[in-house]
């Protein structure tokens, strides 16, 4: 039987028997069952996971291949594939003929594979379609064996996660979501060892929302308290509460929990997608930026209430109109409260320039955090003093897409 | 590279200050009808504990009337805002109250950065937060 790596009957079948193999297959044994299912039509597949810090790509072993080195995201073509979230390739007329394409699950960010194939392809465009979708497969297997073993978690780590950031990481969802009309990406520093800052978010219908959370102290007990909080205001969320309920469910827990007094602030958002309304509880925390167009336009300054687990009946939720197209920035104050060693605060206003020439550049809204993060982080000089989360919603089509492949 | 955050009081670790190897100083003066606790320093994760402890006998009374000058406390972090809480959660559970004299313009930030301003009794003075019983 010959096969024609153009046809579609022949990436069907490569298909079929991928997913025949990877049924019983454990996350390290992903690598050589995709090359199984690949080898018949000559394709050569090496994935890369991202490492938590977004810095490398790390490939993921192969049996009799001594592994690649790693490969910088800033500065190579596989990290350009990851940061543009298009595919990439370095020389059309060389043989083997070689791309890299991202590795996402919806539009999680999870790495890129590097695709290899000899000879060249002649319908090229047809030929890397085809390797998109298998890709696009793959990297939904990647993320349905995450949970099972451990190899696939050690691939992304360059150190060992503390208790409390072990903790954290899997109560969050995952760090970006696309759907038709809009687009949430967040991140959080610092990866390994992040103690009391999480988020949160849900999509429904029309109805798009998210949170911040900061809980008072450091490391795991920071990291109880705040994941005490999360699990109230999801429970009560998924429960079909409203932001003053979950906010008065948070403070029960808070208060329940824990006989020494924690709290926690945080920002619940609440944007009803069909009318543009924007519903919002403000506790204790620095207030969402709303971007319009690539600007900055202003901070939110209502819905104002004391932090979670200090109750406080005198909460009028905030309402803002959004208008198709805007952005929110949801952040904690480890962002803007980052001090360089010279003592100056990297500050709201070095946020909103960021932010909005990130716009301006049309970056994937995963990108323009990854790089906010690592602008906080540099502008440091050390190991940070607190955590520094942020969350960005993007209420339109094309911030979606620019998601996708 | 040294570990000195040029930052008043923000630390990464309980590194000596100009108030000791906690970086926070407490005078306490048993006043008429009150207690005046004067802090110097930081109040911060490494420091609230020990604050804790040097205020919990006045926390003991039956009407526990405290006031804190924060005058020169020059920085208040998370944990530091939640001991603060817990004071004047304590003090008003006894039927009595916590006054926070003059906060410092950086403290007073964080305050309404948090709301906490909402909750707490502030005052410009001491004098002010002690006629007001």
């Amino acid at each position: 039987m010959s096969w024609d790596v153009e046809a579609g009957a022949t990436w069907h079948a490569v298909i079929v028997d991928l997913l025949a193999r990877v049924n019983f297959a454990l996350g390290d044994e992903l690598p050589d069952e995709i090359n199984k299912a690949t080898a018949p039509i000559g394709l050569d597949v090496t994935i890369y996971l991202v490492d938590h810090e977004q810095q490398r790509l790390w490939p993921l072993p192969r049996q009799g291949k001594p592994p690649p080195p790693p490969m910088s995201v800033d500065g190579s073509l596989a990290g350009r594939a990851f940061t543009s979230v298009r595919t990439q390739v370095p020389d059309p007329d060389t043989a083997p003929y070689r791309m890299w394409v991202p590795l996402i699950d919806g539009a999680e960010r999870l790495g890129v594979a590097e695709v290899l194939v000899d000879p060249p392809p002649a319908d090229r465009t047809r030929f890397q379609r085809w390797c998109e979708s298998l890709v696009g497969l793959l990297g939904h297997l990647v993320a349905v064996k995450m949970p099972y073993g451990d190899s696939l978690h050690r691939a992304r780590r360059t150190r060992a996660m503390s208790a409390a950031g072990e903790l954290l990481t899997q109560l969050l969802p995952p760090l970006t979501f696309s759907a038709h009309r809009l687009s949430i990406s967040a991140v959080l520093e610092p990866c390994y060892d992040v103690g009391g800052d999480a988020f949160d978010y849900a999509v429904d219908g029309p109805i798009a929302r998210t949170m911040v959370l900061d809980a008072m102290g450091r490391g795991l007990r920071a990291g109880l308290t705040g994941a005490t909080a999360l699990g109230a205001l999801r429970a009560a969320r998924r429960d079909d509460h409203g932001l003053y309920a979950m906010a008065r469910a948070a403070d029960a827990a808070l208060t329940e929990q824990f006989p020494d007094l924690r709290f926690v602030t945080g920002v619940l958002t609440e944007l009803n997608m069909d009318s543009g309304l924007l519903r919002y509880i403000n506790a204790g925390h620095p207030p969402p930026l709303l971007m319009r167009g690539a600007k900055a336009v202003r901070e939110l300054p209502g819905g104002r209430r004391l932090p979670l687990g200090i109750e406080d009946s005198r909460i009028v939720v905030g309402e803002e109109i959004l208008e198709p197209g805007d952005r929110l920035l949801l952040y904690t104050d480890g962002v803007v409260e980052a001090y360089d060693q010279g003592g100056d605060r990297f500050g709201v206003e070095r946020l909103v320039d960021l932010a909005e020439r990130c716009a301006a550049a049309g970056m994937p809204g995963p990108e323009t955090l990854r790089r906010l993060a690592h602008s906080v982080l540099a502008h440091q000089d050390g190991p940070p003093t607190d955590d520094a989360t942020l969350l960005l919603l993007e209420w339109s089509p094309q911030a979606a897409e620019r998601t996708q492949l | 590279m040294n570990e000195y955050i040029p930052v008043p009081g923000r630390r990464r670790e309980p590194a000596a200050g100009p108030h000791g190897e906690l970086g926070l100083a407490v005078d306490i003066d048993e006043r008429e009808g009150h207690v005046l606790v004067k802090v110097r320093g930081v109040i911060d994760f490494w420091s609230a504990g020990p604050l804790q402890e040097q205020v919990n006998w006045a926390l003991q009374d039956r009407r526990p009337h405290l006031v804190f000058d924060l005058q020169e406390v020059t920085f208040v972090d998370s944990t530091g805002l939640g001991l603060l809480v817990s004071v004047h959660r304590r003090a008003e559970a006894g039927g009595g109250w916590l006054h926070i004299a003059r906060p410092d313009p950086l403290v007073r930030r964080v305050l309404e950065a948090t709301n906490l301003d909402r909750l707490f009794h502030l005052y410009p003075d001491v004098p002010a937060a002690e006629a007001d019983a």
